[in-house]
């Protein structure tokens, strides 16, 4: 089993998929450098990121596949599973031999794959517009996140046309990623805070009275609380937070 | 008094409307105002009930002069009452919305004084949250039966959703539980807006005028085992609402017992089941081409709870059945029970490629507990048992009658609770979706 490595960027994977084409090697593992944990076994190619290879692999993708197939790759990519490269590469050879149709064939693995992770992705960025939590410090508001895939980026746009007068960071902590609002445009910038601390005011107590107050407690039913709000996420809810 | 315990009561006097959906509305945000609405909606959090938060929802006032039975701001309960400013609503709203803790706004009002004085309260505080904040988040509006039409229509021209509280679902119940109510007073309001939304929409087609007019529509909700009103007259009314009156959604709220009061029925917990039944039963009038006199009639007017709707209806119509997964239209798909929408256009788009195996449907997330009695995979029969009712109800059963279990007599309350039976296990998950 060979092994490609690419930078962990869209372009890098890409890229490492132009690579993967050419090669004829019958089975191949895609994975990011910083998953990979170094065995002997293994045979490692690390492919570099080249944007001309990655423009090919999209153009190719949008026009023998879909731009459906090229959205669904994508957020499977930015599921950051550790098997979404080669599932990726699968799911494509698959595409390029079925054009069009590839996303009838939901009963073969391959596509299924790509399914369940695009879906992952899309839920776990529509209950992140639900789930941000501002807190209010004197100059801008600021949230902590820690999402289980990258999703950062596809939630930006979404609270700067809510907020445009408001500045804002909203914080990935796992990736030590925040997305920056300064009142005009917005851009994503490495960041590290160590401090899970945040600030309080009137607004914090209030909204977590309201959230005690506003349940029904002949209707109790924790089960169906945790479903729709995974417990993982709790940790940065305002309402979950202890009052000091 | 101040704001904290205000929000407190304000609060928990709006809690038993259900509703709090912020779908349906495209609003837009203006150059540098705040906010804007979310077409498919969004859950903000969701309460240990396990019910979503999308709006903040609360009363501008409960204080009130009907007298309802089943409600616990009635008038001749003795209980904290408060009354909010609409700047101290605006504020709160918007401070809420700014830390992304909220959609938006529900607002309603206990009847103070009289329907037009609280009506245009109502409207004071949205007027405000509109042209002074330049808020473009949701809003949800109550709206007050008997106020004017005209505050009724400008509050249409700034919100996005109104809704008229059905409560009961027969006059009869009106009168015996709500004297102060009657349907009219409900329901024509609801059809002058129906009514001018029409027109609206014409007008913005012709003309450049492209304000909004309640673009998230109206919605209206029922109390649940408050009455005697059978699932029969609730389900036929609900689809008289959808097809008269264009009813974006109409809410079913299992009653608590809040008051004790001769009129009311001794109940010892909120019918959860056959409330979920009657949201079933909603969604197959909605979208799976369902009428509510093949779902129930005369002479069986509630449902069994044992069963979802569906299934009742396909086990008095086995005739019907099997189905063939790979020949059968869209509108036949959905009759087969535990087969949902989604799922109906997964096959369909698997057919266009493939003749699909009884595999197959597994692979593509098919949940065949229920469909399986009911369909067949290239002509042949998957289920161990005959297609026969009582093989298949038994099969089915889930092991207690739900009917008792649902609305115990005061006997069997102890039975239940020894068989430490959680209602949460017979309830999947639609609340979160309200």
């Amino acid at each position: 089993m060979k092994i490609y490595l690419y930078d962990s960027t869209f372009n890098g994977l890409l890229s490492a998929i132009h690579v993967a084409f050419y090669s004829k090697e019958p089975e191949l593992e895609i994975i990011r450098e910083d998953d990979y944990l170094q065995t002997t076994i293994q045979e490692i190619l690390y492919i570099p990121t080249n944007q001309e290879k990655s423009d090919k692999v999209a153009q190719a993708i949008k026009e023998k596949i879909s731009l459906t197939a090229f959205n669904n790759i994508y957020y499977a990519y930015l599921s950051e599973y550790i098997d979404a490269g080669t599932k990726i590469l699968a799911y494509l050879r698959l595409g390029f031999k079925k054009g069009s149709e590839i996303d009838c064939y939901s009963f073969l693995d391959e596509v299924k794959s790509i399914h369940g992770y695009r879906s992952k992705v899309l839920l776990e960025k529509h209950r992140m517009l639900g789930f941000v939590r501002f807190q209010k410090y004197p100059d801008y508001f600021l949230s902590i996140i820690e999402p289980d895939h990258n999703i950062l980026h596809l939630i930006m746009p979404h609270f700067v046309a809510r907020l445009p007068k408001e500045k804002f960071i909203i914080l990935d902590k796992k990736r030590q990623l925040a997305g920056f609002y300064n009142g005009d445009h917005w851009k994503l910038m490495p960041l590290t805070i160590n401090t899970d601390s945040q600030a309080e005011d009137r607004y914090t107590l209030l909204w977590q009275d309201y959230f005690t107050t506003i349940a029904i407690k002949e209707r109790l039913n924790t089960k169906l609380q945790k479903k729709f709000m995974p417990a993982r996420y709790w940790k940065y809810l305002t309402e979950y937070k202890t009052k000091s | 008094m101040d704001i904290e315990m205000k929000l407190k009561i304000l609060a928990a006097a709006a809690k038993y409307d259900v509703s709090c959906s912020s779908s349906g509305s495209n609003r837009t945000n203006s150059h540098d105002g705040i906010g804007n609405a979310s077409t498919a909606g969004i859950c903000h959090s969701f309460t240990t009930d396990g019910r979503c938060i999308s709006l903040l929802k609360i009363l501008l006032s409960n204080i009130c002069i009907y007298d309802c039975s089943y409600c616990l701001n009635r008038r001749s309960n003795d209980i904290p009452r408060a009354f909010f400013t609409p700047e101290e609503i605006a504020d709160i709203s918007i401070s809420f919305y700014k830390r992304n803790y909220i959609e938006g706004l529900f607002l309603s009002s206990a009847i103070v004084k009289n329907s037009n004085y609280t009506m245009e309260l109502l409207l004071q505080t949205v007027k405000l949250l509109r042209n002074q904040y330049d808020f473009n988040g949701y809003i949800h509006l109550k709206g007050i039966p008997g106020s004017d039409e005209k505050l009724i229509e400008e509050a249409a021209g700034l919100v996005d959703r109104i809704s008229f509280n059905i409560e009961l679902p027969s006059e009869k119940s009106l009168k015996l539980l709500a004297p102060d109510k009657d349907s009219n007073s409900i329901l024509t309001p609801m059809s002058f807006l129906d009514e001018q939304s029409t027109i609206k929409k014409a007008e913005r087609k012709t003309s450049k005028n492209k304000g909004f007019f309640i673009p998230g529509g109206q919605s209206t909700q029922m109390i649940i085992g408050a009455s005697q009103d059978t699932d029969y007259q609730i389900i036929n009314l609900s689809e008289k609402l959808y097809e008269n009156l264009h009813l974006k959604r109409v809410y079913y709220s299992a009653y608590v017992p809040v008051n004790i009061d001769r009129n009311l029925p001794v109940i010892f917990k909120p019918p959860l089941i056959r409330e979920n039944r009657l949201y079933q039963a909603d969604w197959l009038l909605r979208f799976y081409g369902f009428k509510a006199k093949e779902l129930l009639n005369e002479n069986t007017p509630n449902f069994d709870l044992n069963f979802d709707p569906k299934t009742n209806w396909a086990l008095n119509n086995l005739d019907y059945f099997p189905i063939e997964i790979n020949q059968a239209s869209l509108k036949a798909l959905l009759r087969i029970p535990g087969l949902g929408l989604r799922s109906a256009y997964r096959i369909i788009e698997a057919r266009k490629v493939h003749r699909l195996e009884f595999e197959d449907l597994k692979k593509i997330g098919i949940v065949l507990k229920r469909a399986i009695y009911f369909l067949t995979c290239n002509g042949k029969y998957f289920s161990e048992i005959k297609l026969e009712e009582k093989s298949i109800r038994r099969k089915l059963n889930p092991g207690i009658d739900l009917n008792d279990f649902d609305n115990p007599k005061e006997e069997q309350l102890t039975i239940f609770q020894e068989k430490c039976l959680p209602t949460e296990e017979f309830l999947p998950g639609l609340t979160g979706e309200l």
